[in-house]
């Protein structure tokens, strides 16, 4: 007594298998993995679209990015003395120096600590880690890697205005 | 009369829940015997978990006053410490907490190490172990901005700062950290997020993970992975002591006395909340805190994007431990390759954090002052002059 299983669609020899010669019917196993693969690749497609809104959700707004023009009253600021604002969501600082105005992102490109401006010897000073920069931006000591980067200003009558 | 209500109800409970299986299943999982070589440094991991349980719930009574947001959250913090009753002991216990479960994290990822308990059949149990101490640090990284003072602020700025570094994506993960360019409302928030929703359900869901499998694999023998390990039964046989109530009764003896170690800190050296966070104003050296100094200090000798990509190779070698390091032998004193190098990372480790620590300072030795640089190597200063000798006033006591 045979109880052999035969795959769909099969004959044994000289057995008439009822179907057309040259066409075997379509495997519902190869089928249904086709379908569990179309499956995952929408459910893939689908969790990536759940995660861009996310993403760039936590991402900070524009308006979060700071005003683009801040204005200092030119009284406020006697030659010497320095003034640090928020410019484009950057702490920067301004500066009254014997040869004019001056103005920096006041972040240091060291770690991201805010420099400050030293009257007595006429530099910048990170107080992290013993940066110093000159009123031209540039490191004259400490384990910076760059200068500050400088930011726009122009002054009127009664104002410094930094940004355009 | 009581224990035939108890009877009844258990009764009752177990025809619908089935809870007898599930005691049961408790019950061989507490009695399975455990190796003979268990000692006490075998109790850090138990260490550990009881801190994370000590800091959710005095975390849970903080956030009852705490206020997230860059205007409130330093005057909460004070609050807490001044007017709450025990307001003061509930926050010392949470950032003491904190930096015992590190410590204690720490010292049981060593114990793991040196014992070889990251071998084959364990490296599943050293990879969860491995994310819950990256949990850990995020934990400890995020909670440090909470209070909002000059040190938290400025320790979080220099801290985000290195992300920055990364290769590619680091202006972007920085800015995806501080929710802006700088450290503000919007950072405090994150972090508070971070620090209370996501990182806890991160911690359980890996804790349950670590545990079902060190339940599941048993506890690591100590000879090699070439010999086929003992069943329970001959565990038993050779000497095994009962998890519960031997090994518990002593883990239960070193949870105490590390408690006892953080109450006497409390007391004596309570930590204290320094002046609310100026962004304008930064303070002179600061630094972060003790379980990232190591790194912090190498960040110094190193250019930043190397310093990165090291630290980077540094975290993803240990992950990969199990899977790199295949010798079948457990025991230190068996590998002694492995011990060594093992040596060597912690005593670099500790001689990075100890140059960080006096890194920007100023120390007399011998009487002479020296300062110590940003790479922690001293520079002599001055000398100190011996105070002058007081003047024979004739007599020895006072009246």
């Amino acid at each position: 007594m045979s109880s052999s299983k035969k795959p769909p669609g099969s004959a044994a020899p000289g057995e008439k298998s009822g179907k057309t010669p040259g066409k075997t019917p379509p495997d519902p196993v190869r089928r249904r993995r086709f379908l569990q693969k179309c499956l995952g690749a929408l459910g893939s497609i689908g969790s990536l679209m759940a995660v861009y809104p996310l993403i760039r959700y936590i991402e900070p707004p524009p308006e979060a990015e700071g005003a683009n023009r801040v204005e200092i009253d030119r009284a406020s600021l006697p030659p010497g003395t320095s003034r640090t604002v928020i410019y484009r969501g950057r702490p920067t600082i301004v500066v009254n120096t014997s040869d004019g105005y001056i103005a920096y992102n006041a972040v240091c490109p060291h770690l991201g600590c805010v420099v400050k401006w030293e009257g007595g010897t006429q530099n910048l000073i990170c107080p992290c880690h013993g940066g110093i920069f000159g009123t031209d931006g540039s490191v004259l000591g400490g384990p910076i890697p760059g200068p500050l980067t400088a930011v726009e200003l122009s002054v009127t009558d009664d104002k410094i205005i930094v940004g355009v | 009369m009581i224990r035939r209500l108890s009877n009844e109800v258990y009764n009752w409970l177990d025809d619908r829940t089935e809870i007898s299986v599930i005691i049961g299943f408790c019950h061989r999982q507490l009695t399975k015997p455990v190796p003979r070589h268990l000692n006490w440094l075998f109790s850090f991991g138990t260490v550990t978990l009881m801190f994370f349980l000590s800091q959710a719930v005095s975390g849970v009574f903080l956030m009852i006053y705490y206020e997230a947001s860059a205007d409130t959250a330093y005057e909460s913090v004070k609050y807490i410490m001044e007017q709450v009753r025990f307001g003061w002991l509930m926050r010392q216990v949470h950032t003491y907490g904190a930096n015992f479960m590190i410590a204690f994290l720490l010292l049981h990822s060593v114990r793991v190490f040196f014992y070889g308990g990251y071998k084959k059949p364990r490296e599943l149990t050293w990879l969860f172990g491995v994310g819950l101490l990256a949990v850990t640090l995020a934990f400890g990284f995020t909670g440090y901005l909470l209070p909002w003072d000059q040190l938290s602020y400025w320790g979080t700025t220099v801290g985000t700062e290195i992300a920055a570094a990364t290769p590619l994506i680091g202006e972007y993960l920085l800015i995806l950290m501080r929710g802006g360019e700088i450290i503000s409302d919007v950072t405090l928030t994150r972090f508070f997020v971070l620090h209370v929703v996501l990182l806890p359900w991160a911690f359980i869901a890996l804790v349950t993970v670590h545990l079902v499998l060190i339940r599941y694999k048993g506890i690591s023998p100590l000879e090699g992975t070439d010999v086929p390990e003992k069943s329970p039964e001959e565990l038993k046989q050779a000497g095994g002591k009962p998890f519960y109530p031997q090994h518990v009764m002593k883990e239960a003896i070193v949870v105490l006395l590390v408690l006892a170690s953080m109450i006497f800190m409390i007391i004596y050296y309570p930590l204290p909340l320094h002046e609310k966070a100026d962004p304008f104003n930064t303070p002179v050296g600061v630094k972060p805190e003790w379980y990232f100094l190591s790194s912090y200090q190498a960040l110094k000798y190193l250019p930043k994007t190397i310093g990165i990509i090291g630290s980077g190779l540094v975290v993803l070698a240990i992950c990969l431990l199990p899977f790199w390091d295949r010798t079948p032998a457990r025991h230190p004193s068996r590998r002694p390759i492995a011990t060594s190098l093992g040596i060597l990372f912690i005593v670099l480790n500790i001689a990075l954090a100890l140059l960080g620590k006096i890194s920007e300072t100023e120390m007399t030795f011998m009487g002479t002052r020296y300062h110590f640089d940003i790479y922690g190597w001293p520079h002599a200063i001055g000398t100190v002059e011996e105070p002058a000798a007081l003047p024979d006033t004739g007599g020895e006591g006072t009246e």
